[in-house]
C-alpha cells in the first residue's frame, strides 16, 4: 500500500488545464487549483502537503510537495487507500497524546476511531455556543472541535464531495427529469447531498431556490445512475466527466488536459444556461456564470502573488529611501528607494483590481483586504505628503509602514480573508462599501504613518539624548490631522449606512465604539497642542501609544472582544492564537516608547549634561 | 478641560464594549449606554463645547471652522439626545399572508386580565437583575467568576397599584437554564439535584452536568452517560427491593416484582407465565446468562462481562383479552403507576447501548418515613450492574465505581429535597451570551390580606388565584402595535432569500409586502438589506428571517420575515449636524491654508 501511494504522489503530474477547471466551492465559481488548495489547506493545515511516510512507525523523508490539485485528485481517485494516510492536521500536542496518534497528522481512520471524544466536543461547543451556559471547555475541547470538522472535511474530500461542478437543475428538461425520474428512484433518507436537496424539494421553485449542484462524485469519480439514461440533460456532462476520470486513472498528462479542457467547456454551457434559466423564472440576484476571463484572471492573481511583491518591493524602498536619507543624498539609490515604494503601490492596486474582479465586490470586505489596502494607502500618503510637505522622511517611513502591513497581510492564516470569499448580505451595497469602509480604513494608514513617524522620531530622540525635533512633531501632526478628518468623515459615512441598513445612525455597537474611541484619542493631543499641554517628544509619543486604539479597532473588536454587527473577519484558529503575538507586541512596543521618552527627556532633569 | 473630558469619554466606552463582552449589548445599553453618568458626562461635554466656542466670541476668520465643527458636533449630541428620548426600536415578525403590526421592543411587560379589566405594566428588569455597575465590573466581575444567583428585591418595584390589586416585582433572574429549578419547601414533591463531576482529564473536579430529578420527570444527562430517575415509594416493599442486591437470574433463579401491597418471586424460566393478579401477569421471554447488547437489543455472548438478564413482558387484562407490553429487560421491581398499570421502574443499563446511552444508571427512589421522605440512591453500570447504593441525608457525594475498560470517571453529588417547591435556577452564563438568558421575575400579588407570590419565566401564562378571584396573568416582552399608534401594518407577500450558486449561502433579503393603511388603499412594496420601507416616520428594515413551522412544530416551507421596525425623531438633527460638521472640516482647511499664506 505504502509503496502504491509513494507511486502515486512522487509523479507529479503537470495537467495546466485541470488548474483552470472551475469549480463551485464555497458558493463561489472558482478555478479547481484554487478550490483544491483552500480545501487541502483546511485539512493538511498546508496549500501543499508532503504526505507523511511511516517505517517501523517512524516517519522517514517523504516525497517532495505535492500540489494541492494533484493531491486532492488522489484522494477522490483512491479514497480507501488514503483513508489510512494521516493528512488530517493535529498541531495540538495534548490532544494527539490523549488520542494516541504519533504524529503531527493523522489519518481518517485513526480519527474515525477517536469520534466519541472529538463528537462530545462538538456537542459541547453547540451547547455552549446555542444554550450560553458556562461550561469547561478547555483548549483540548477547542482543539478536538477544530479536528471534528476537519475530519468531515476530509470525509468530505475523500467522498469527492467537497468540491462541486455544475447545477443539477440547469433547464426544464434537467428539472423534469429530477422531479418525475431521479426522485422516485431515492432512498428516504441518505444518499448523495444533491439528493437531499431533490428530495425536500415541494415544487418546482422549491427545487430552482434550493438549487442543488452535482458534485465530482455525481460526474466524474462515482457518476449517479440517476442521472444516466437514454435523452439524459447530463450525457454530455457525464461523458466528459469520465473522459477525466479514464485520463486520471491512466495517469496521462496530455489526455488529462485534454479532458479537463472538454469538461470545462461543458461546465460553461451547462453554467451559462444555469443562470439564464434561473433568471426566465423570476429569480433575483443571480450571478453570471464566470467568464473564461475572469477564471484566467484569478488565476493570473494566484500566480502573480501582488502581494508578496508588494511587501518586498516596500521593503526595498524603505531600506534605501533609509540609507538615503542617513548620508544625506538625494542620488540614485533616494530615487530607487521612492521608485520601490511607488511600484509597490501600483503592485497593490493591481492585486486589490485583480480581487475586486473576481469577487465582484468591494475589495476591502475582510481582515486581510484592509491590512493590504492600508499598505497601500500608507504607501501613496507618505509619498503625497513627502512631495507637498517636503519631508523626506514621510518617504521612509511610508515604505516601512507599507512594507510592515503587507508582511503582516502575508503572515495572516488564509481563513481571515486571502482566500476571496463570499459577502454577507449586508454588505452587499457597493456605495457604501466603497465609501465607508475605504474612507475609515484609510484613517488607519495615517495612524500607521504617524506610528512609524512617532516611534522613529522617539528612537533618534532618545540616541540623541535630546527632545524629538520641532520638524519631526509637525510631520506626525500632519499624519493625525489628515487621519482625524478621515476616520471623522468615514465614521459619519458609517453613520448613514447603518441607518439605512439596520435603522438606527448609532448603535454602540463595538467597532462603533472603538471608531469613536481612534476618534476621541487623536483629537486629545489636537486640543492639547492649543494650550501647550503636548510637545514635540509628546506628541511623538501620543502617536505610538494611540495607535493601540487603532490595533483594537481594527484587530481587537473582532479578535479579543469577539462580538457585534462587525465581527465579519471572526475566523476560528488565529483569534485565540492571534492574541499570544499580538499582546506582546503591544507591550514590547509600550516599553520600547516610554523608555525612549525618558531618555529623549532626560536632559530635562540632568542640567549638566545639557549644557555639554 | 475638554481634553480632559474626551479622554474620560474614550475610556469609558472603551471599557464598555469590554463590559459587553461579558454581558451582551442589551445589558450594557442599559447598564452603561442609557445610565444617568453617562448621560451627564455627555452633558458636560457639551457644555464644554459651547463654552469653548461662547469664550472665543466674537470668532476671527481663522476660528470659522473650529467654531462650525463645534456646532455640527452639538447638533449632533442633541440629535442623539432627542432620539434616546423618544426612539423607537422593536422587531417585527412577519409570516407569510398575515398582518403583522405588532412590533416586541426590548422591554417587559405584565399583562393581568381579570375578567373585562385588562391591566398592562411595561417595565425594565435589567437594573434589577444584579448586573454590575461599571465600575464593580472593573473593581471585581472583570477578574472573578461571579456565579449568577437570584436576585432579591430589597424595594419591590410596584407595577400595578390599584384599589383592588397590587403587584410588586420582588425578585429577578436571568439565567441560563430555561427549565425550572427547584428551592426547600414545607410541602411539596421531593425533588434532588444530581451534579456529575469529572475526576480526571482536562476538565478535573468540574462539574459538567447537573439537573434536577422530581418524581415523573426522567432525564439523560450529559451526552447520555447516565440516565436518571426518581422514584416516590408507595410500598414498603419497593424500598425493599430497591436496597436488595439483583436477583440472580440465571435459568434457576428468580425474577423479584415489587407490587404495592407485597413483594413477588417468579421463576426465571423462560416461557412461564405467571399470574400476579387477577387481571396482571408476568411472563418470562428469555434469560440471557452473559448479555451482549447490540443494535437490535442483547445477544448472548459468551465473553460478555455484564449481568445476567432476564427479558420479560407485563400482561394486562383478563384471558384472551390480555394485551403483552414489550418486553423489558431485567426489571426488578414493577409498581402500580397512576391509573393503576403496572409501571417498570428499572430496565437494566445494557438495554440502552443500542441507542446511545451507555455507562452508569443512577436510580432514586424517595421514601415515605416517619419524620420526613427519606432518598434511596443506588447507581448500575453496564459492566458490572450493580455497583453500589446509599442514602441520602442532606447532601451526598460518590464515586460512580464500575466501568469496562477502564473505572469510571466520574462522581456524582446529590442535594435532596424533601419538600420543594418550583422556582428557577441560577446558572450563570457564558460571557457576552446574557442577551440569549432566560429571564425569571417573581410578582407579589395583593387584595387587602390575601398576597399571592410567583415565579414566572418571560414568555409565561399563568393562572393565579387570589382568594376568590382569578387572575389571567402573562409575563413577556412589552409590545408596540403599529396599527394602533400609526395605522398601518404589512403583510408579507413573499420572502426571497436571493444565494450564491450551489444555494448554501445567502447572498440578499427581499421581502415583498403590502402596506396595508387604516384608511386609504393598500400598496406594495420591496424591503431589501440597505433598502428600508419608509411610510410616515416610520422605517421598516429586512433584518432576518426563520423558517415557518406549522402548529406541530414541523417546517412548511415558507419563510417568515424579521423586520426592523424604527422611529428616530433626532435623524434630521443628526444628519445636519454631520453635514455642518463636515463643513467645519473643509472650513478649517481652508482657512488655516489662508492663514499661514
Amino acid at each position: 500500500m505504502r509503496l502504491i501511494l509513494l507511486s502515486i504522489v512522487v509523479t507529479l503530474l503537470q495537467a495546466a488545464e485541470l488548474d483552470s477547471l472551475p469549480v463551485l466551492h464555497q458558493g463561489r465559481i472558482k478555478p479547481y487549483v484554487v478550490a483544491a488548495e483552500e480545501v487541502v489547506t483546511a485539512i493538511t493545515g498546508r496549500s501543499a502537503f508532503a504526505v507523511p511516510v511511516l517505517q517501523d512507525g517512524q516517519r522517514i523523508a517523504g516525497p517532495k510537495r505535492i500540489p494541492a490539485v494533484e493531491l486532492l485528485t488522489d484522494w477522490m481517485a483512491l479514497p480507501q487507500e488514503w483513508r489510512t494516510q494521516p493528512v488530517a492536521w493535529l498541531p495540538f500536542i495534548p490532544l494527539r497524546e490523549e488520542l494516541k496518534i504519533p504524529g503531527q497528522w493523522a489519518s481518517f481512520d485513526e480519527l474515525s476511531a477517536a469520534t466519541p471524544r472529538l463528537q462530545a466536543a462538538a456537542q459541547k461547543h453547540r451547547d455552549r455556543n446555542e444554550g450560553g451556559m458556562r461550561t469547561v471547555w478547555t483548549a483540548s475541547d477547542e482543539a478536538a472541535q477544530q479536528t471534528w470538522g476537519r475530519m468531515w472535511e476530509l470525509d468530505d474530500a475523500l467522498a469527492a464531495r467537497a468540491i462541486a461542478l455544475a447545477p443539477a437543475a440547469f433547464n426544464d428538461a434537467s428539472l423534469r427529469w429530477i422531479r418525475d425520474r431521479a426522485v422516485p428512484l431515492m432512498t428516504s433518507q441518505g444518499g448523495r447531498p444533491w439528493h437531499d436537496k431533490a428530495r425536500e424539494a415541494k415544487d418546482d421553485d422549491a427545487l430552482r431556490r434550493a438549487d442543488p449542484w452535482l458534485t465530482f462524485e455525481d460526474l466524474v469519480w462515482r457518476p449517479d445512475p440517476l442521472l444516466a439514461g437514454p435523452e439524459s440533460p447530463w450525457t454530455s456532462l457525464l461523458a466528459a466527466g469520465e473522459g477525466l476520470r479514464t485520463a486520471w486513472t491512466a495517469r496521462n498528462a496530455s489526455a488529462i488536459d485534454a479532458a479537463a479542457a472538454r469538461l470545462t467547456a461543458e461546465l460553461h454551457t451547462a453554467g451559462t444556461a444555469h443562470a439564464a434559466w434561473l433568471r426566465t423564472h423570476g429569480a433575483v440576484h443571480v450571478a453570471d456564470y464566470p467568464s473564461s476571463g475572469r477564471i484566467a484572471t484569478e488565476l493570473s492573481y494566484r500566480s502573480a502573488r501582488p502581494f508578496t511583491w508588494a511587501w518586498i518591493l516596500f521593503a526595498l524602498g524603505g531600506t534605501l529611501s533609509a540609507i538615503a536619507l542617513a548620508r544625506s543624498e538625494r542620488g540614485w539609490l533616494w530615487r530607487f528607494g521612492i521608485m520601490a515604494t511607488a511600484a509597490g503601490c501600483l503592485v497593490c492596486v493591481a492585486g486589490l483590481g485583480a480581487r475586486l474582479a473576481i469577487s465582484n465586490w468591494g475589495a476591502v470586505t475582510n481582515l486581510y483586504e484592509t491590512v493590504v489596502y492600508v499598505a497601500l494607502v500608507t504607501g501613496v500618503l507618505g509619498l503625497v505628503l513627502a512631495w507637498t510637505g517636503k519631508r523626506p522622511a514621510f518617504v521612509v517611513a511610508a515604505a516601512i509602514g507599507a512594507a510592515l502591513c503587507a508582511m503582516v497581510g502575508e503572515a495572516m492564516p488564509p481563513d481571515l480573508g486571502s482566500h476571496i470569499g463570499q459577502l454577507q448580505p449586508v454588505l452587499r451595497s457597493k456605495l457604501w462599501l466603497w465609501v465607508h469602509v475605504k474612507v475609515i480604513v484609510a484613517s488607519y494608514a495615517a495612524f500607521v504613518l504617524a506610528w512609524v513617524l512617532g516611534n522613529w522620531a522617539l528612537i533618534r530622540a532618545a540616541i540623541r539624548r535630546q527632545p524629538v525635533e520641532a520638524g519631526e512633531s509637525q510631520a506626525i501632526y500632519r499624519c493625525l490631522q489628515v487621519g482625524v478628518v478621515l476616520i471623522a468623515a468615514g465614521t459619519l459615512l458609517g453613520g448613514v449606512w447603518a441607518d439605512q441598513a439596520w435603522g438606527r445612525f448609532w448603535g454602540w455597537d463595538p467597532k462603533e465604539v472603538w471608531a469613536l474611541v481612534i476618534l476621541l484619542v487623536y483629537l486629545v493631543p489636537l486640543h492639547l497642542r492649543y494650550v501647550g499641554g503636548v510637545g514635540p517628544t509628546g506628541m511623538a509619543s501620543w502617536a505610538v501609544h494611540g495607535f493601540q486604539s487603532v490595533v483594537m479597532s481594527w484587530y481587537g473588536v473582532n479578535f479579543i472582544l469577539g462580538a457585534g454587527l462587525h465581527a465579519y473577519a471572526t475566523g476560528s484558529g488565529f483569534g485565540s492564537g492571534g492574541q499570544l503575538i499580538v499582546l506582546p507586541l503591544i507591550g514590547v512596543q509600550t516599553i520600547l516608547a516610554v523608555w525612549c521618552q525618558i531618555l529623549a527627556n532626560r536632559p530635562r532633569y540632568n542640567p549638566p549634561s545639557t549644557s555639554a | 478641560m475638554a481634553a480632559i473630558l474626551i479622554a474620560s469619554v474614550a475610556i469609558v466606552i472603551g471599557v464598555a464594549t469590554v463590559y459587553e463582552r461579558a454581558y451582551g449589548s442589551l445589558i450594557t445599553t442599559v447598564m452603561v449606554y442609557q445610565s444617568w453618568w453617562f448621560a451627564a458626562l455627555f452633558a458636560l461635554l457639551a457644555i464644554c463645547l459651547i463654552c469653548a466656542v461662547v469664550v472665543r466670541l466674537p470668532l476671527r476668520r481663522h476660528q470659522w471652522g473650529f467654531g462650525v465643527v463645534h456646532l455640527g458636533l452639538l447638533t449632533l449630541m442633541l440629535g442623539f439626545w432627542i432620539s434616546g428620548n423618544q426612539r423607537l426600536d422593536g422587531m417585527l415578525e412577519a409570516p407569510p399572508g398575515s398582518e403583522a403590526a405588532r412590533i416586541e421592543l426590548p422591554t417587559d411587560a405584565l399583562t393581568v386580565v381579570e375578567e373585562q379589566q385588562r391591566r398592562v405594566a411595561e417595565f425594565q428588569p435589567i437594573r434589577d437583575a444584579g448586573y454590575p455597575s461599571m465600575l464593580g465590573f472593573l473593581a471585581y466581575d472583570l477578574w472573578a467568576d461571579v456565579p449568577a444567583k437570584i436576585q432579591e428585591l430589597a424595594k419591590p418595584r410596584l407595577l400595578v397599584d390599584a384599589p383592588d390589586l397590587r403587584v410588586e416585582l420582588t425578585g429577578v433572574l436571568d439565567t441560563g437554564a430555561s427549565e425550572l429549578g427547584f428551592g426547600p419547601a414545607t410541602t411539596g414533591p421531593p425533588a434532588a439535584l444530581v451534579t456529575l463531576t469529572a475526576r480526571t482529564g482536562a476538565g478535573e473536579g468540574q462539574p459538567f452536568a447537573r439537573t434536577w430529578l422530581t418524581p415523573g420527570r426522567d432525564s439523560i444527562m450529559d451526552q447520555g452517560l447516565v440516565i436518571g430517575s426518581i422514584m416516590h415509594a408507595v410500598s414498603p416493599h419497593m424500598a425493599e427491593g430497591f436496597g436488595a442486591p439483583l436477583p440472580p437470574a440465571h435459568v434457576d433463579g428468580e425474577l423479584v416484582i415489587g407490587l404495592a401491597d407485597r413483594a413477588v418471586r417468579v421463576p426465571a424460566e423462560p416461557g412461564t407465565t405467571t399470574e400476579l393478579a387477577a387481571d396482571l401477569a408476568v411472563r418470562i421471554e428469555r434469560v440471557l446468562r452473559n448479555p451482549k447488547p447490540v443494535d437490535s437489543g442483547l445477544e448472548q455472548d459468551d465473553t460478555a462481562r455484564i449481568d445476567p438478564v432476564v427479558e420479560y413482558s407485563i400482561g394486562r387484562g383478563i384471558g384472551e383479552a390480555r394485551t403483552w407490553t414489550r418486553r423489558f429487560a431485567a426489571a426488578l421491581i414493577v409498581a402500580p403507576g397512576g391509573d393503576g398499570f403496572p409501571e417498570v421502574l428499572y430496565e437494566h443499563p445494557a438495554v440502552y447501548a443500542g441507542t446511545g446511552g451507555q455507562g452508569a444508571y443512577l436510580q432514586l427512589l424517595s421514601v415515605p418515613g416517619p419524620h420526613a421522605r427519606r432518598l434511596l440512591v443506588r447507581w448500575f453500570t453496564r459492566s458490572k450492574g450493580l455497583s453500589g447504593q446509599a442514602e441520602v441525608q442532606g447532601r451526598w457525594q460518590g464515586d460512580l465505581a464500575g466501568g469496562g475498560n477502564g473505572p469510571m470517571q466520574l462522581s456524582a453529588t446529590i442535594d435532596w429535597l424533601p419538600a420543594s417547591q418550583p422556582m428557577p435556577e441560577a446558572v450563570t452564563m457564558q460571557a457576552g451570551k446574557q442577551d440569549r438568558a432566560m429571564r425569571w421575575a417573581r410578582f407579589r400579588f395583593t387584595n387587602g390580606a390575601q398576597t399571592v407570590e410567583r415565579w414566572f419565566h418571560r414568555g409565561e401564562i399563568m393562572t393565579i388565584e387570589l382568594g376568590k378571584r382569578t387572575l389571567f396573568v402573562t409575563y413577556r416582552r412589552a409590545i408596540y402595535d403599529l396599527r394602533e399608534k400609526h395605522d398601518f401594518a404589512i403583510r408579507l407577500d413573499r420572502f426571497d432569500e436571493g444565494k450564491d450558486p450551489g444555494g448554501m449561502r445567502s447572498a440578499s433579503f427581499a421581502s415583498q409586502v403590502t402596506v396595508m393603511p387604516a384608511t386609504g388603499d393598500p400598496f406594495p412594496a420591496l424591503i431589501t438589506m440597505n433598502e428600508p420601507l419608509f411610510y410616515g416616520d416610520v422605517a421598516v428594515y429586512q433584518t432576518a428571517f426563520r423558517p415557518e413551522v406549522n402548529e406541530q412544530q414541523q417546517p412548511t416551507g415558507r419563510q417568515v420575515s424579521i423586520f426592523t421596525v424604527a422611529t428616530d425623531p433626532g435623524r434630521v438633527a443628526k444628519y445636519l449636524g454631520s453635514l455642518i460638521f463636515v463643513l467645519g472640516i473643509i472650513l478649517l482647511y481652508l482657512m488655516r491654508r489662508k492663514r499661514t499664506t
